[in-house]
């Protein structure tokens, strides 16, 4: 996709927060990219984002700055990749350093790259959540994403009793 | 918390990792690896779900909450930990699963599959394939403890109320128990000859007041000592030993397995299995026994029928191959249960038992076997190769009927053989005709379900299709003979009509024919009102064929009101003329319905419900109207599995319900 580098997109996020992008950055969003292709006459109008806020979009723009120019993952090759991605969490340093926020930003980002179809941020912020996770004890759990444990007591006397091996595996 | 909001009202509560849509949860979750999706199972009910969701989808083939079956690949132990651990897990009713190839692996999913199942509420449906069991490490396989796992799986799903085994093995493991036969010593073997067999219907009395509980017992326990190298008495038969308290699981077993089970295996009867699998059953309170299983060495089936009584059994199915069954055993079995049977259907479904040509029972022997034992008080339904049922029928109108004879209503012969035994076909016929005549000792057959299905699916059609019109031509030839020729007349009339290619002289008899049945004269069905016939594949010159036989063989039953055909297109209706209907029901004046059955699992003998089953009911008004217009054209390319055991569970519990 040759497009011009200089061609300017106008984005307008649910904050009335307006951002004026590059083409092809903007591009890294599939969804943007698509609206981008359907409607190709008139450039003015801001492309609205209601699900998106912005700080957030800021942010997602900092990331698609960033990888601009790399090669969107096709179809083809995501299909392939498909089992080799699976838990491997490793994350670029780039990558690491900017998704280095607080929890609710990383949800909105997590959030917004689904939204937006940006695959490889969406992948980021998965695995930053499961880095939090892992090696953490359910107590550790509940305690860093602040979630209640709603169990029964006999709920959990059963589970816990069912689980005991993964302690001692 | 939500004060600090205030000035932006609008603002929704700050995003947590439970309030992303569960499509995001499951990304993320995917990213971990089983242990710690474990912590997650714990967290939370939210996370419980969606970790236990992610783990399944990695492990499991299906897990399905609405028909609540669990199928697993041979899992990693811990998901069958982890399953334990799910909260949903209870709900699960059938189960299948393939073990891993390492046995102690197995070892370890048997254990916590049967911690699994002893945890639910009810487990209906077990089958459990073994295909990869003992590939890796043939050497190290116990099979005694083989057994044993298993053994305590099994019963602990028949505790659970479970009606439906399959124990798919392979031919490796059969040949380790086949091997372990010949290391202990021809032990079973020996005993069960044929002195034991006498003994033991002597012994029925002792054994049936529940003794055999513990001889069952103690007789594996024996097993596993004799291992160590004594290979004087691995089966105590003889001796009942009254000490030796049963473990509780049998005691369960023995009160809860009642009504049906299938067990579909070949390990049952594995001379390690077989004390395991008697004990079973003799201590039961099963009401209907199908017993399919495939695969049996010669003899085994002789070592085991003799050896069981069911005190309930109402319905009977035994599937077994040719040459495994003795007939002698049969009956002997059949005579154990005489008094308490209530429907007893026995078929011996893909027996294709055929002796060598001379000994094909004629109808004027002495029927051998079955004469001395057979009275059943309350026999209703029979379900028999035609090769049995001669037999089957001079052993029942030899025999004075004590009190009412019983009313009759459903008949199944199986054609099943692999060739073509037409005089089998003939007399099993002949014998139902015979089985309603003559007065006080002829079994009534009940006015409203007076079924006959002649099963023939196995049957090349073209073979089938020439014996209907063989045998309606022989026996209207005999009518007329007899000048009691009523239908005769038609018979020119209709000749036209259906373009009829009868030749005017008889067909030159088969070899059987000469050795005529005793009612030689005219033949007369009994009141059969719903007559079905089973076909094979049919091709479209077949089905011109068959049109033309059928009229001649339905005026043998002058009481129908119902023909299904099965396997045949609904095409083929409307390609016969109206004529051709009009000419079939001024024979069977009766004839309401035809139902045309499509191959569909449904379509067989699932009479009752004269919706269910795939196939057009239609009236024979519209028939000879033209009215009936097809729904859609031939289905009958789909093969049904020729599964009549299951088929017989299932017209056999729309009886009792």
């Amino acid at each position: 996709m040759a497009a011009p580098a200089t061609q300017q997109i106008k984005i307008r996020c649910n904050d009335e927060k307006e951002f004026t992008v590059d083409r092809d950055v903007l591009e890294r969003s599939v969804l943007i990219k698509n609206m981008l292709e359907d409607v190709t006459e008139q450039q003015d109008a801001p492309i609205p984002l209601p699900n998106v806020s912005g700080p957030v979009m800021a942010k997602v723009l900092e990331y698609c700055t960033h990888h601009r120019g790399e090669p969107l993952p096709s179809a083809d090759t995501e299909q392939s990749q498909d089992e080799t991605r699976k838990r491997t969490t490793d994350i670029s340093e780039w990558d690491q350093k900017f998704i280095t926020v607080d929890q609710e930003m990383l949800f909105e980002i997590i959030l917004a790259a689904n939204y937006l179809d940006i695959k490889s941020l969406l992948d980021v912020g998965c695995k930053t959540v499961a880095n939090m996770i892992k090696g953490k004890t359910p107590e550790e759990i509940r305690k860093l994403f602040n979630i209640v444990n709603d169990f029964t007591p006999e709920e959990e006397a059963q589970i816990k009793k069912e689980n005991e091996w993964a302690e001692d595996r | 918390m939500e004060g600090t909001s205030e000035p932006e009202p609008d603002k929704p509560p700050p995003l947590t990792l439970l309030l992303l849509p569960e499509e995001l949860l499951f990304c993320i979750l995917e990213y971990l690896d089983d242990t710690d999706l474990y912590q997650h199972i714990r967290t939370c009910r939210t996370l419980h779900h969606t970790a236990l969701h992610t783990l399944f989808n990695r492990h499991c083939k299906t897990i399905s909450s609405s028909t609540r079956t669990l199928t697993l690949q041979s899992p990693p132990p811990y998901i069958l930990r982890a399953l334990h651990g799910a909260l949903f897990v209870k709900d699960i009713r059938r189960i299948t699963i393939s073990f891993s190839d390492d046995i102690n692996q197995f070892y370890v999913e048997v254990r916590l599959l049967t911690e699994l199942i002893d945890k639910l509420v009810c487990n209906t449906s077990l089958e459990l394939s073994m295909a990869m069991v003992g590939a890796s490490s043939q050497s190290c396989i116990v099979m005694e403890e083989l057994t044993e796992a298993l053994q305590r799986l099994m019963d602990t799903a028949l505790r659970k109320g479970c009606t439906f085994m399959t124990i798919l093995t392979n031919p490796w493991l059969k040949s380790l128990y086949g091997s372990r036969i010949k290391e202990l010593a021809i032990g079973p073997k020996k005993k069960s000859g044929s002195k034991r067999l006498s003994g033991f219907v002597k012994q029925l009395g002792s054994i049936l007041s529940g003794r055999n509980v513990r001889r069952g017992t103690s007789a594996v326990k024996q097993l596993k000592d004799s291992e160590s190298g004594s290979s004087s008495t691995p089966v105590a038969t003889d001796a009942i030993i009254p000490s030796s308290p049963p473990p509780p699981a049998f005691n369960h077993t023995r009160a809860l397995v009642r009504g049906a089970l299938i067990i579909s295996t070949d390990l049952l009867l594995e001379p390690l299995f077989i004390d395991w699998t008697l004990n079973l059953l003799n201590t039961s309170c099963l009401t209907k026994l199908c017993f399919t299983t495939k695969n049996f060495g010669p003899k085994v089936l002789q070592k085991f029928l003799p050896k069981i009584t069911i005190r309930h059994l109402e319905v009977f199915a035994l599937s077994a191959r040719r040459h495994d069954l003795e007939l002698n055993d049969l009956v002997l079995f059949l005579a154990r249960h005489s008094t308490t049977l209530h429907t007893f259907t026995f078929g011996t479904a893909g027996t294709e038992y055929i002796p060598p040509e001379p000994s094909i029972p004629s109808s004027t022997e002495t029927p051998p076997l079955f004469r001395p034992y057979l009275n059943f008080p309350r026999l209703a339904s029979i379900v028999l190769s035609s090769y049995y049922f001669p037999w089957f029928v001079q052993t029942l109108t030899s025999n004075p009927i004590k009190g009412d004879p019983p009313y009759l209503s459903d008949i199944l012969v199986l054609i099943t053989e692999d060739r073509p035994n037409i005089p089998n076909m003939d007399q099993a016929l002949e014998a139902i005709a015979e089985l309603a005549k003559s007065g006080a000792k002829g079994y009534r057959f009940h006015y409203w379900m007076g079924y006959l299905t002649l099963s023939a699916k196995r049957l090349d059609t073209p073979v089938f299709v020439n014996w209907l019109k063989k045998f309606s031509e022989k026996h209207a030839a005999r009518a007329s003979a007899d000048d009691t020729a009523v239908d005769d007349k038609d018979e020119d009339n209709d000749s036209q009509a259906l373009a009829s290619t009868q030749p005017t002289t008889p067909p030159p008899a088969p070899r059987a024919h000469s050795q005529s049945p005793p009612n030689s004269s005219t033949i007369s069905f009994p009141p059969i009102r719903e007559l079905n016939l089973e076909i094979g594949i049919m091709k479209p010159h077949l089905e011109a064929e068959m049109y033309k036989a059928l009229p001649g063989f339905l005026s043998l039953f002058p009481n129908l009101v119902k023909l299904r055909l099965g396997q045949v297109s609904i095409e083929i209706g409307k390609k016969q003329s109206a004529k051709y209907w009009q000419g079939l029901r001024e024979r069977c004046t009766k004839l309401h319905f035809v139902k045309f059955c499509d191959g569909s699992p449904g379509g067989g003998r699932n009479r009752k419900d004269g919706a269910g089953g795939g196939g057009e009911e239609v009236l024979m008004n519209d028939l000879v109207q033209g009215k009936f217009e097809p729904m859609y054209i031939n289905k009958s390319s789909s093969r049904t599995s020729t599964g009549l055991s299951s088929s017989w569970v299932r017209s056999s519990s729309s009886r009792t319900v």
